[in-house]
């Protein structure tokens, strides 16, 4: 006989009055599970992810009518970046200049165009952030500046080293290469290419390939190479572009570069998570319904989209441009482009890529425009909670100026603090209430054992034996009520998950459970039900340890 | 009287003892002046009218009503020197009570509340051996998980017998042990007790009214006016 089998038994002797204590605390501790599990769903799902909030924007405070402040001096970065509390800085440049991108026929089925709005920022803090090697064809790197090659130091896809230098391989673009069922039908083409070209660039056939399989070059040589690309395309059929393999370079995801005639390296693209959320959640659904050309787009994945290639044309607004082009105009550069991966340091809407080719960019487009300027800074802090404090001294001490989304940040931060506030302290009450029912359950039980009580104490029992026997009902009461309020919860959980994935539309980062479940949570329910069992048992087991053990000779 | 209250030939030795409840704002005496040698191994009895004091004063030598004025000595230990805690492992492990209303847990099987006493504290290792050999010695041995409730009052105390017996007490303070019995079952329960008392040389005290269980006893004591008067046995 022991103390622990003692109240087990004693517990299972009014299995009624226990059962209907318990369902009490049940209630409020699956309650407090559940909103405590949507309240941190809310946390991760709404804050994380919506609102990243572990970081904040700034740029330097416009001055009034006069347009932005000065930017930032390198100087200046590094202070903020020493800031306690400031894990990472990453200085951004904007693209000064007009651009735009086109792509997608492989993947959405048809080309789209838009104006490319980019931001340089350190490729090293992404890499790390993405945990890429500098190397990796498919790195967050500046390929423009990785000269130095050796052993351990590789150079990109379709670059050899040579001297300790990486040397592109020498390339044919692959889009000159036509093949024709007969001359006639190539010199027909090219008539045709070339009224449709216009002014946009001059065309020729440039080679005659051997007579058994009819190839010839057609060559873009002058011009607008982009437009009369396009020209050469519409202008099929007779033609058909032959397969890249026959040209361009040997290993992927290197490209030809026309001008150069030379193999080189994508420019790498980082996209914020949210963008491809809004874009599965909102963009293709709308299109998927509407009638147009765009309707057919897939949803697109993080995994899918990784590699994915587009152009830029640089130096050409796509506003206008696709049919207006001044002929002979210099200075546009069509360039490849790939994405690499998704993370929330990218910029909300375009594509962020490594510094060094928004400076070299600005610097030839935008020659009147200083060079080493940093327009914007993100400053990604320790803990959440800090966030606040780092952006007063960003404000005050550095005179930055934070990002709108801060504000919004701030704002959803403290609604959803105080919605958890209120849920949990509604399940306390919960608690609280189903405590009190304890300890009247426990009071009244004890008021019908006097007797009882009396005789445990004739036969040796301390007072605080009696306390511990009441107090450890209560205590079983609350494990056994925790565990039974976890199935429930988690019971709740599912089913809740499971309706709401299918009764409710696609929105942006529609999570797929609406609860998260954090590690502290299973104890701290626990700690709350015993604490509360506890509190509610005082009463009782100091009633019990004072009770006259006389009563065990009464005969009535 | 001119022994020592704890010299060991004593089971309890009481002095000049007194109890009295208020009530109503005024003091009523139960117990005065009262005093008490009971000899280790006796087998003895105290009758006195409803309300004398009886089951007040069993109460006191058993270690349960501490608001007595006096000196109490029972097995060596004056019971005044004891705190909560030893004066329950007193009572637990060195006295037992056995009571008219036989007062077994419903709940517990017949050797569960055998071994209740264990729960508190521990005399020795081989508790349930004990208490199987006391239950088989009360002669309940094949009872062993059955409910109190459907064994009859004289096997029901026999059951008390063996919890009060469990951890090896050396004095049995038993009020009015068959009040609740009638004659024949009275009589075989007292014949269990003469066996005890005689065997291992347990004292027995016990409260009684009937003078067919007086007469049974050698030790006789009438308590009336608060006072303990011994009558020859
Ligand atoms: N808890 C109590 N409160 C007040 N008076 C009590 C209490 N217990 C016993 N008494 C009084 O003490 C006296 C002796 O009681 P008790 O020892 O039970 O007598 P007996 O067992 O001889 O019948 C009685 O007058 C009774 O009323
Ligand atoms: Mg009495």
């Amino acid at each position: 006989m022991n103390t622990g089998s003692l109240i087990v038994r004693n517990i299972l002797r009014s299995p009624r009055n226990f059962l209907f204590s318990s369902a009490g605390l049940i209630l409020g501790i699956t309650t407090f599970i559940l909103f405590l599990g949507v309240g941190s769903g809310l946390r991760e799902n709404v804050l994380r992810r919506v609102f990243v909030v572990d970081q904040i924007e700034v740029s330097p405070a416009r001055g009034g009518l006069l347009g932005p402040g000065a930017p930032l001096t390198d100087r200046e970065v590094s202070a903020i970046a020493d800031l306690d509390d400031v894990v990472a800085v990453y200085p951004r440049q904007q693209l000064a200049f007009p651009s735009y991108v086109v792509g997608g026929e492989a993947l959405l089925g048809t080309d789209l165009w838009s104006e490319l709005i980019a931001d340089g920022v350190p490729p090293e803090l992404i890499r790390a952030d993405l945990g890429q090697e500098e190397r990796d064809p498919f790195a967050f790197t500046d390929w423009e500046e990785t000269g130095s090659c050796s052993e351990n130091l590789p150079c990109p896809p379709s670059h050899v080293c040579s001297g300790g230098r990486c040397e592109a391989v020498a390339c044919t673009p692959p889009d000159e290469i036509w093949a024709f069922a007969d001359r006639g039908a190539a010199a027909a083409h090219l008539e045709r290419t070339r009224s449709a070209a216009g002014r946009s660039g001059r065309v020729e056939i440039r080679d005659a390939g051997d007579d058994v399989e009819h190839r010839f070059r057609i060559a873009v040589t002058a011009g607008n190479p982009d437009a009369a690309q396009r020209a050469l395309r519409a202008a099929r059929p007779g033609g058909e572009e032959l397969d890249p393999e026959d040209a361009g370079c040997p290993v992927a995801p290197a490209w030809c570069h026309r001008e150069r005639r030379e193999c080189a390296m994508p420019v790498p693209v980082v996209v914020s998570t949210q963008l491809l959320e809004l874009y599965n959640s909102n963009v293709q659904s709308v299109l998927s319904g509407s009638g147009g050309r765009l309707r057919n787009l897939p949803r697109l994945t993080a995994e899918g989209l990784q590699g994915f290639q587009f152009d830029a044309l640089l130096g050409r607004s796509f506003v206008g441009a696709a049919e207006r082009v001044e002929a002979g105009e210099a200075g546009t550069e069509r360039l490849r482009m790939h994405i690499v991966g998704f993370t929330p340091r990218a910029i909300p809407l375009g594509a962020t890529i490594p510094i060094g080719y928004v400076t070299r960019w600005n610097a030839t487009y935008r020659p009147d425009r200083g060079d080493g300027q940093v327009d914007s800074l993100l400053v990604v802090v320790r803990y959440s909670e800090d966030l606040q404090r780092v952006a007063r001294t960003l404000e005050q001490e550095f005179g930055l100026q934070p990002d709108p989304r801060y504000e919004m940040a701030q704002r959803a931060s403290l609604m959803v603090a105080v919605l958890i506030g209120v849920m949990v302290g509604l399940s306390l009450l919960i608690v609280g209430l189903a405590a009190l029912n304890i300890m009247n359950t426990l009071l009244m039980i004890i008021a019908e054992r006097q007797r009882e009580i009396g005789v445990l104490r004739a036969l040796g029992a301390t007072r605080g034996q009696l306390h511990v026997l009441v107090m450890g009902e209560a205590a079983v009461l609350a494990v056994a009520s925790t565990l039974l309020s976890w199935v429930l919860a988690v019971g709740l959980m599912h089913g809740i998950d499971a309706g709401f994935t299918a009764f409710t539309a696609d929105f942006p980062f529609k999570p797929e459970s609406l609860f998260r479940i954090d590690p502290l949570l299973p104890p701290a329910s626990l700690a709350l039900a015993l604490a509360f069992c506890t509190l509610g048992a005082w009463l009782p087991a100091r009633r019990a340890a004072r009770l006259d053990p006389a009563v065990a000779f009464r005969t009535d | 009287m001119t022994t020592a209250p704890d010299a060991p030939e004593f089971a309890a030795v009481l002095r000049d003892v007194g109890r009295a409840w208020v009530r109503d704002g005024r003091a009523a005496t139960v117990l005065a002046g009262l005093d008490m040698d009971l000899r280790r191994g006796a087998f003895a009895s105290i009758t006195g009218r409803s309300g004398s004091g009886k089951t007040t004063l069993l109460q006191i030598i058993g270690g349960l009503d501490r608001s007595y004025t006096g000196r109490v000595t029972v097995l060596g230990t004056d019971l005044a020197s004891l705190a909560d805690r030893q004066l329950s492992r007193f009572r637990g492990l060195r006295c037992g009570f056995i009571f008219q209303q036989f007062n077994l847990l419903p709940h517990l099987t017949v050797l569960q509340n055998v071994l209740l006493p264990t729960a508190f504290h521990t005399a020795d290792l081989d508790s349930r051996e004990r208490a199987l050999s006391l239950l088989e010695r009360v002669g309940l041995a094949d009872r062993l998980d059955e409910r109190p409730s459907i064994l009859s009052g004289g096997q029901q105390q026999r059951v008390a017998i063996a919890r009060a017996l469990v951890q090896g007490a050396d004095l049995l303070l038993c009020d009015e042990p068959t009040g609740s019995l009638d004659l024949e079952t009275g009589n075989r329960l007292m014949d269990l007790f003469e066996e005890l008392n005689g065997e291992r040389g347990t004292t027995f005290l016990m409260v009684t009214h009937e003078p067919h269980i007086v007469e049974r006893t050698r030790e006789r004591y009438r308590l009336g006016d608060g006072l303990l008067h011994q009558e020859a046995g």
